[in-house]
């Protein structure tokens, strides 16, 4: 008997984590108790992507979406909406700025403006079902690629289709396809990159734990297409659940015959060994993820001879990033027309995007190529957190850079992002707003490189830790004059003379920056200010006298007892003893907001004891 | 005579001896042992018949392998673009004064390791720390304390799974 | 085929990169971590270079030449790029000295500052005028370096014998770990943590010593800096000769190139232009020859014993006293013992004596327990040692490849990293560590019944009981087997040791018969620098040859009464002969009996011929004056000879004695030639014949089928064993 409801609860890493697992089974308790076990199923599934709001529970058929729901919750919901057919408005979502609720995820902005490709299947198949899967079109394209396409037809229509590889480079899929199917030597071999490492960029992860099949459908298509039998899926150590759900569905699939010999009796041979990462974001590159599976240290190799023509062992290899994996069974099944008909003319298709950071609705986004970067910060993202100001996004991790307020109106494609002088990168999209100082994420970013660098090459390893330095010392207030102009031949030599892309994109972060934030730059080295508050040696906490109520709140909270004061007295920080934290502006009540941070000469001012102050 | 395997036989087995297998045998020796000591990469490297020298290599390269014994409980902070936007560099800060220890160091009494991660994925949840295996997200100085509250008194032995 | 680089022709055959192109024409393109014995690795990025219709530029260490490709060296650009990058590579090294504008005016203090221990700038580095990096920087001019330093911190480690390693220097071009690994197969360095933490050491930080490091040198001649030096020339001046010569410690016969100040070795380097060693030596060609030179333990002055005294004397009274002496006794009274470590040259000069002048036997080798001698004359035969590089199937049965057969050891190396299998057998102790596809333990004794039991494996007539007489398990012996029949070409290494037979069966025999079934190659591997030429010189006179224990048991019967020992020779008690006379290198146990006593010069002291353990016949120069009053032996033995009225001995030169080499053993007809064409001159063998066996040789294969013997200890030279005599090798080996 058909169920008459399904309660699809979201269990990505994101909801998992906020205790999805808990509420799962207090809602199957909950029916069970109502005797409503036969009538409505609850169901767990991949990430659906609007994380910000886990746990997540969608109730079908309606399509309403329940979000930030507790276990407490429950009892609740189950009577209202299940058994009275009250949708619970107090569990809905509410856009910001606005009071009525939005039920159905259909409507609400986020969910509204994406087009889902990859991420098709989210939120509403449990992964760990390989039945589900197979219901919602699965394997179909595999099976006519395998039944009734050549190799080259594959070939053809994935070529025709414009795909690009949606790890970052963007190089044209059937393009690689073709230049590993032409190569002689055997064995060949198939590698998904799934060593996602772009700091802020959850989108493979989301792929494999919500759809792990889609990916494996698409390597045997791809498999046929260039002439391989062996295939690694090379995941981040990370990345647990990924891990686990992508060796179940696998499992699945053998057991169904998908994978593994003579797969749907046609005599095609394919099976796939998942690889863990170890802890290294240079492994996500082609030729140092190769030396990983080979058990060496992943130090890259010069290209030529590029992996199509000589990788794994010396074979050829076709590596292609989750992503792209993935979206190869609907180009099979829907056709390469359908395909480019989305997107751009050079970039088609669509492309998942993190939208994280400064940003109303973070989560998981998959959008149309050439959609205004606007659209997606505003529409779907729903602007910044409390009133603040939009100030940058940055794309492409620290390989890419940032793109300012000026630029939102930048069509989303490889070839805009590049020249705009950031890059497309995975797609992880970090906003940031006016608190956020943009020499400190040029600080970041270079150190998460120097920390990343496998350190083969001089230029990388060497280069990039004299950026780092200067950077350091101008974040710390002992930037010189000549520091600017250093930083850039150091961002020439680096970017020129590294052997791989890690090092040669290395310097955008701070390239990008400089571009368009270089005032804030000359502010740190020449005015010793940070005009965002965030560089510790430039900035002082201070307790406006005006405002205190002396709750001593600040104090209590103060992790080096630097603030003295009494009960209703103003309190006051000792500056010596500050250690910038940022404890007593958290804990300070928004309604009283009397601690500041002041830089330049008045932080200075502060920061040597003037105007002085006594608690009074 | 005893003919009882040791971790690193058993494992190495299971790999089937595979040279190529090196970096997937130290993930699940280090997956029960916790860390690995000189014995065990002297033992790997006997089992595999490689050179040592390149187990070590390996070892030291991937940041995943702890080369020194680790507390009871691993507190992992992450540092990921979005966490740090978020005032992740904060949190981590908190962390090292609360247990008195560096980001990649274990305490004396072997209770408490602190790590750092580059990027969990989890970045809705930013900024965001990792106790025990649980994660906790939009973590601030408050919940900080809340959770090192409720691992303190030491459980002897169950660790979750990461 | 043809390109262009920096707008002139440049030809070129095959498939070289652009970086040897370039070398080739005589085009300087910097570059810190290539090297020519190494895989490129494109790591110090120093050898950008633009080629049209490729973005960016591309290592020329590691980019093929093509037809028609257009390439740019030295446009301004990539001056500037280099610049920049050796500036930052300078970052990571002390650089005051380098781009000091002091440095010629320095030249006063440099040779007294330089004995502190630490490394602060180049007039206090060990290889200060002999670094790699300070040539690039000349060459690429830096003159101030806009970074701070980020020198690498860390003790000097010095806690290994030989080898000095001082990770501040280390500018990470990763050539020591990749000859380690890729050359020698030691794989004892390698790189250590990760980014800007990598340093090079070995396993957990250990000793060189620890990690099975063998000494051989290799990671110090390619280090390009000051990193990983060879300390007993740390506080040596430059040399201001160099010469070139042969290493005759053992059968390879490396090319030195020996470095001389003042007449004296400072230093010993392996020749790259070495025909068989291709710049490869060992721990005893590469540290030891100083020691082995300059021993305290060297004869260098003539004695006669008087009045139960060894006393220094003159030569014309030392070998007047032997003449008279020896002229005292019959024909067949006087022995004579001669080394296989000697000269082709002594050697024809000694058995010319013995025959001519003394009508007596000499000892030639082979001595006792030599492996050509134990499978048969057939199997003597010359081979590259370059063909084993390009086996499929290498089994190497009871020999310590990279002690006693070092470039061997490279060549097996070689074949294995290409995909050969390599098979090793020997006793159970010594199979741990070795790389090798399958490792065979074979206690003692049981050497013939494995080749037997594989040949019946084959041949698909094994029974049980010749399985099982194998002494290893039948997956082993089935895939051996399979091994040796679907691979080709397959080669068998094989040491004197595993040819003795105490047990059933003759192994020599058993061995040809596998050979000959599997199509494989038998070389037998002796561990002396002339093993080769002494078994054909001997051959050229018409004595029955004879061995060492034949004499010494001869001398026990008292059928001998007198000694000419040239050659190592067992303890002789007191009064056992009448009349011993000693020519030598060092003192031994026998010098104390010895009556007279004639200082022989190594060969680093005298231009002589060896034949290596492929056949190869080369020249070793001299090097040094010799040491005291030491002569070469034919020397002493034609003054000797002129004495006692033997006729034909007034040779004057190592030459002349070639010539008549030549006409005497058919082996040696084109010595005249020597150096021989490009490909190098060897013995010469006439028309192979088949494996019949003659009377003499199945006579040789029983002796040394009942007369095992104990393993040679490889480190002995001329008596002298280096592992005992020096504090270093004595640590190497563990003794």
């Amino acid at each position: 008997m058909p169920y008459r409801s399904h309660l699809l609860v979201c269990a990505g890493t994101g909801c998992v984590s906020c205790g999805a697992f808990p509420l799962k089974e207090a809602l199957e308790k909950e029916i069970a108790r109502r005797g409503l076990g036969s009538e409505i199923l609850v169901v767990t599934t991949g990430c659906n992507g609007f994380c910000e709001r886990g746990p997540i529970v969608m109730v079908h058929p309606e399509g309403i979406f329940y979000q930030r729901l507790k276990v407490e919750d429950v009892p609740f919901l189950v009577e209202e909406h299940l058994i009275k057919g009250r949708p619970v408005q107090k569990f809905m979502y509410v856009p910001p700025e606005e009071k009525r609720p939005v039920p159905k995820m259909a409507d609400i902005e986020f969910f509204k403006h994406q087009r889902l490709i990859v991420l098709r299947n989210r939120g509403r198949i449990d992964p760990e079902r390989i039945e589900e899967y197979i219901a919602y079109d699965g394997y179909d394209g595999m099976a006519k690629a395998l039944t009734s396409m050549t190799p080259e037809e594959i070939l053809a229509e994935v070529t025709a289709a414009g795909l690009r590889g949606r790890g970052g480079a963007g190089f044209l899929t059937g393009r690689k396809w073709e230049l590993c199917r032409r190569e002689k030597a055997t064995p060949k071999y198939l590698i998904c990159n799934g060593d996602e490492g772009d700091p802020g960029a959850f989108m493979d992860r989301s792929v494999l734990e919500a759809d792990p099949h889609a990916v494996l459908e698409g390597m045997v298509i791809g498999a046929k297409a260039i002439g391989a039998e062996k295939g690694f899926a090379y995941i981040r150590d990370e990345y647990p659940l990924a891990v686990k759900r992508m060796g179940i569905a696998i499992e699945q699939a053998r057991g169904l015959g998908l994978l593994g010999s003579d797969i749907l009796g046609t005599g095609f041979n394919f099976d796939l060994e998942i690889v863990r990462g170890a802890g290294a974001f240079v492994s996500g590159e082609e030729t140092a993820l190769i030396a990983s599976i080979e058990g060496q240290r992943a130090y890259p190799r010069q290209r030529p001879p590029y992996p199509a023509q000589h990788g794994l062992w010396g074979k050829p290899t076709v590596i292609n990033n989750v992503e792209t994996w993935a979206n190869v069974p609907s180009i099979i099944r829907r056709g390469a027309a359908w395909f480019s008909g989305l997107g751009t003319e050079k970039s088609k298709g669509t492309k998942i995007f993190s939208l994280v950071g400064k940003i109303n609705n973070t989560g998981l986004v998959e959008v149309p190529m050439g959609i205004r970067l606007q659209e997606i910060v505003y529409g779907i993202g729903g602007g910044i957190p409390a009133g603040r100001d939009f100030k940058a996004v940055q794309i492409g991790g620290p390989s890419g850079g940032c793109i300012p307020k000026e630029h939102l109106d930048l069509p989303v494609d490889y070839e805009s992002l590049t020249q705009a002088g950031a890059m497309m990168g995975s797609g992880g999209m970090i906003v940031m707003d006016e608190d956020t100082c943009m020499v400190d994420i040029a600080l970041y970013f270079l150190r998460f490189t120097q920390e990343e660098s496998c350190g083969k090459c001089a230029p990388c390893r060497i280069g990039t830790r004299q950026m780092a330095e200067i950077l350091a010392r101008i974040t710390g207030g002992e930037g010189s004059d000549e520091d600017l102009e250093k930083l850039e031949r150091l961002a020439r030599a680096v970017k020129q003379g590294s052997l791989c892309g890690l090092g040669q994109t290395a310097p955008n972060p701070v390239l990008s920056t400089l571009r368009y934030f270089r005032d804030e730059y000359v502010a740190h080295i020449t005015g010793r200010s940070c005009p965002a508050l965030v560089c510790k040696n430039l900035i002082a906490y201070y307790v406006e006298p005006e405002k205190c109520v002396g709750c001593l709140l600040c104090l209590k909270n103060c992790p080096v007892n630097a603030i003295a004061g009494e009960f209703k007295k103003v309190h006051v920080i000792d500056q010596d003893a500050c250690i910038k934290c940022g404890a007593c502006l958290n804990v300070c009540p928004a309604k009283v907001r009397a601690v500041s941070k002041y830089t330049g000469e008045k932080g200075r001012a502060i920061n040597s004891g003037l105007p002085r102050q006594e608690p009074s | 005579m005893s003919s009882e395997l040791s971790l690193v036989q058993r494992i190495v087995s299971q790999h089937h001896h595979r040279k190529r297998s090196l970096i997937p045998i130290l993930q699940d020796v280090q997956g029960r042992s916790q860390w690995l000591s000189p014995e065990t990469l002297d033992e790997v490297a006997r089992e595999l018949d490689i050179p040592p020298a390149h187990v070590y290599s390996v070892a030291t390269f991937y940041k995943s392998f702890s080369l020194s014994p680790r507390g009871r409980h691993i507190c992992t902070v992450c540092m990921g673009t979005a966490c740090h936007v978020r005032g992740g560099a904060a949190i981590l800060e908190h962390f090292e004064r609360r247990l008195g220890i560096k980001a990649g160091e274990t305490s004396s009494d072997r209770e408490y390791t602190l790590e750092r991660v580059n990027c969990l994925g989890a970045c809705a949840l930013a900024p965001l720390a990792v106790v025990d295996g649980r994660y906790y997200g939009q973590m601030s100085e408050t919940k900080a304390n809340q959770v090192l509250e409720t691992v303190k008194p030491s459980k002897a032995g169950r660790r979750g799974d990461r | 085929m043809n390109l262009t680089m920096d707008g002139r022709p440049a030809a070129f055959e095959g498939r070289p990169t652009i970086l040897e192109v370039a070398r080739a024409n005589g085009i300087y393109i910097p570059s810190l971590c290539d090297h020519p014995e190494l895989e490129p690795y494109a790591a110090c990025r120093l050898c950008l270079v633009e080629v049209k219709g490729r973005r960016g530029y591309v290592p020329a260490c590691s980019t093929a030449a093509e037809e028609g490709l257009e390439v740019l060296t030295a446009t301004p650009e990539i001056q500037a790029l280099r610049r920049g990058i050796l500036e930052l590579i300078l970052a990571e090294h002390p650089n005051a000295c380098l781009i000091c504008a002091e440095k010629s005016s320095c030249d006063e203090l440099k040779s007294t500052i330089r004995k502190t221990g630490e490394v602060t700038g180049c007039v206090l580095c060990p290889v200060n005028g002999r670094c790699e990096l300070q040539r690039v920087v000349e060459a690429i001019g830096v003159e101030r370096v806009h970074f701070p330093s980020l020198r690498r911190e860390g003790e000097v480690r010095r806690d290994d014998p030989f080898i000095d390693r001082d990770n501040s220097l280390c500018i990470l071009c990763g050539r020591c770990v990749r000859v380690c690994h890729e050359v020698r197969g030691a794989s004892v360095l390698t790189f250590v943590s990760r980014g800007s933490q990598t340093v090079v050491g070995t396993a957990l930080n250990r000793r060189l010593f620890e990690s099975a490091c063998r000494f051989c040198g290799a990671c110090v001649d390619v280090c390009p800096t000051g990193s990983l030096a060879d300390r007993a020339v740390r506080y040596e001046r430059l040399p201001d000769e160099e010469k070139r010569t042969l290493c005759t410690l053992c059968s390879q016969g490396c090319g030195l190139r020996l470095e001389l100040r003042e007449g004296r070795i400072l230093n010993a380097l392996p020749d790259p232009e070495g025909a068989v060693n291709h710049g490869q030596a060992c721990v005893k060609g590469r540290f030891l020859v100083k020691d082995a030179v300059y021993h305290k333990r060297r004869l260098l002055r003539p004695m006669v014993r008087r009045d139960g005294r060894l006393q220094e004397t003159t030569w014309e009274e030392a070998l007047t006293a032997a003449a008279e002496r020896l002229a005292g006794f019959g024909a067949g009274e006087v022995a004579v013992a001669g080394s296989s470590e000697s000269s082709c040259e002594d050697l024809f000069v000694l058995h010319k004596f013995a025959a001519e002048v003394l009508k007596s036997p000499s000892a030639s080798g082979p001595w006792t327990g030599c492996a050509a001698a134990r499978l048969g004359e057939a199997s003597a035969e010359n081979f590259h040692i370059s063909d084993i590089g390009e086996a499929e199937v290498v089994a190497v049965f009871d020999v310590d490849l990279p002690v006693t057969q070092p470039i061997v050891g490279l060549a097996v190396h070689r074949a294995f990293r290409k995909g050969a299998a390599v098979v090793s057998v020997g006793p159970e102790e010594a199979q741990a560590g070795r790389w090798s596809s399958i490792k065979v333990g074979l206690p003692a004794g049981k050497a013939a019944g494995f080749l037997r039991a594989l040949a019946a494996v084959i041949r698909g007539s094994g029974g049980a009981a010749a399985v099982k007489a194998g002494g290893v398990d039948k997956e082993k012996l089935l895939e051996i087997a399979g091994l040796l029949t679907e691979r080709t070409p397959s080669f068998f290494l094989v040491g004197p040791e595993f040819l003795q037979s105490p047990g059933r069966g003759s192994t020599p025999a058993a061995m040809r018969d596998l050979a000959s079934l599997t199509g494989s190659r038998i070389i037998p591997l002796d561990g002396t620098a002339n093993v080769r030429g002494e078994d054909k010189i001997a051959r050229a006179f018409p004595a029955k040859p004879v061995t060492t224990e034949d004499l010494f048991a001869a001398v026990n019967r008292g059928d001998v009464k007198a000694l000419y020992l040239a050659g190592p020779f067992p303890k002789l008690a007191s009064g056992a002969a009448k009349l011993v006379i000693i020519q030598g290198s060092y003192t031994d146990e026998n010098a104390e009996i010895a009556d007279i006593i004639l200082p022989e010069t190594t060969s680093f002291e005298a231009e002589g011929t060896f034949v290596n353990i492929e056949g190869r016949i080369q020249i070793a120069g001299r090097a040094v004056e010799p040491l005291g009053e030491a002569k070469p032996g034919w020397l002493i033995l034609s003054g000797l000879a002129g004495k006692m009225g033997g006729a034909g001995f007034g040779y004057s030169s190592a030459g002349e004695i070639r010539k008549d080499l030549a006409g005497a053993a058919a082996a040696f007809k084109d010595l005249v030639t020597l150096p021989g064409p490009p490909e190098g001159l060897f013995l010469f063998e006439g028309p192979v014949r088949p494996e019949a066996m003659t009377g003499e040789k199945e006579a040789r294969v029983r002796a040394a089928k009942t007369r095992p013997s104990e393993r040679r200890d490889t480190d002995v030279y001329k008596g002298l064993n280096l592992a005992l005599e020096t504090k270093s090798l004595r640590l190497v080996r563990g003794r």
